[in-house]
């Protein structure tokens, strides 16, 4: 027996189930919060992420049963770090490599397939997808977190299919130059 | 030759590796907290609302009733509310039925007190005397116009004699009401006077 759409859950919560909510959180709670946290600090990020299910909770009624809740739910979620940013006057499409970041990688040569070396080469990741001007590291996150496809990410976006194509292309060429240096060291052994 | 390691599929795997965090246990807590109260709170609102129709339509039905119970003492008493309003209630009515209706005669026989057609005939003779002496005050209101005097004079004229052609056909049906001498004087106040003789 397959398990209920979100949108028959949240139809079931509308209805007054609470054990219907408690399963569209599950569902979503982990990819939601980990969308908001790789976008903004961690205090910031739990009051995002409290907030947009605030929304969910009283404005379920308003939402039609046609909608995609997850992408309603992402959108909601990007909203608010948006208003977050401008709350916080942080408007900036690139966000520049500064000597800070250079303390958290090492020039020491690492091996991929040691426990070690793959600490690194996450460490490395992060850093990078903080090295991403904001609208890349967003696409990427929402990718990876969500799942969604690009019409899905087109709707959350706000933006056209053909954007979110040209957003994740730039996304990976940015992100693979950024890894390549980080990781000579692991070429080179 | 050596896999790159910055394949997007590559980026996408590592990247799921190192991306686990959750909410804590207490954000849980106070969400799904948030969503039990928003429930229980439209709950009661639900139940405030289906209360609130069901004393709606008690109210309406409470209504219905008492025009119910309030339009045959109308009709009763005729059907000009500004007559009605100055007409005696049937409580009042049927409370004065028992009493003597002519300074202390009392009508009333122990026997007769069962008898209904007493009881509608004293109701009759009261509701006479008051019908005539709203009569006779008529032209004092001075809000009425003149057609509505006219109009109102026509009404009280026909119930007066319906009421009189009540009290006669009770009063010939009960012969022995007529033997009373204390019936007379109220008979030829609320008669006119060829009523009154036909009874004699």
């Amino acid at each position: 027996m397959s398990s209920p759409s979100d949108e028959e859950l949240l139809g079931q919560y509308i209805a007054g189930s609470v054990s219907a909510f408690e399963s569209l959180y599950r569902r979503h709670k982990a990819s939601l919060y980990r969308f908001i946290l790789r976008q903004i600090d961690v205090n910031s990020a739990e009051e995002i992420y409290q907030e947009t299910w605030a929304s969910v909770i009283s404005h379920a009624q308003e939402l039609s049963t046609k909608e995609h809740f997850k992408a309603w739910l992402f959108a909601v979620a990007r909203r608010k770090i948006i208003d977050r940013y401008r709350h916080l006057s942080v408007v900036s499409s690139v966000i520049d490599i500064d000597e800070s970041i250079d303390d958290h990688t090492t020039t020491r040569p690492f091996d991929s397939e040691s426990e070690l070396g793959r600490a690194k080469m996450a460490q490395d990741l992060l850093i990078c997808l903080n090295k991403l001007p904001v609208a890349q590291r967003e696409v990427f996150i929402l990718k990876e977190e969500s799942g969604f496809k690009y019409k899905e990410m087109a709707t959350v976006l706000n933006i056209g299919v053909e954007g979110v194509k040209s957003r994740i292309s730039a996304m990976y060429d940015n992100l693979r130059k950024c890894l390549a240096v980080a990781w000579t060291d692991l070429g080179d052994k | 030759m050596k896999d790159d390691p910055t394949e997007p599929n590559k980026i996408s795997k590592l990247y799921k590796q190192v991306s686990t965090e959750e909410p804590s246990g207490k954000l849980d807590e106070d969400i799904l907290a948030m969503a039990r109260e928003h429930v229980a709170s439209k709950n009661v609102k639900k139940q405030a609302s289906h209360n609130m129709r069901w004393f709606s339509y008690l109210t309406a039905a409470s209504l219905l009733l008492v025009i119910g119970l309030i339009l045959p003492v109308w009709e009763d008493n005729g059907s000009d509310p500004l007559i009605i309003s100055e007409l005696p209630k049937r409580s009042e009515l049927e409370q004065v039925s028992n009493l003597d209706l002519n300074e202390g005669h009392q009508i009333e026989k122990s026997e007769d007190r069962e008898a209904p057609e007493l009881s509608e005939f004293s109701r009759l003779i009261l509701q006479l005397k008051t019908l005539q002496e709203y009569r006779k005050t008529i032209t004092q209101k001075g809000d009425l116009a003149e057609n509505e005097i006219l109009d109102h004079y026509q009404k009280i004229d026909a119930d007066i004699l319906a009421k009189q052609n009540a009290l006669l056909s009770i009063l010939k049906m009960n012969p022995r009401y007529i033997s009373d001498v204390g019936i007379k004087e109220p008979l030829q106040e609320v008669l006119t006077e060829e009523q009154y003789n036909s009874l004699f």
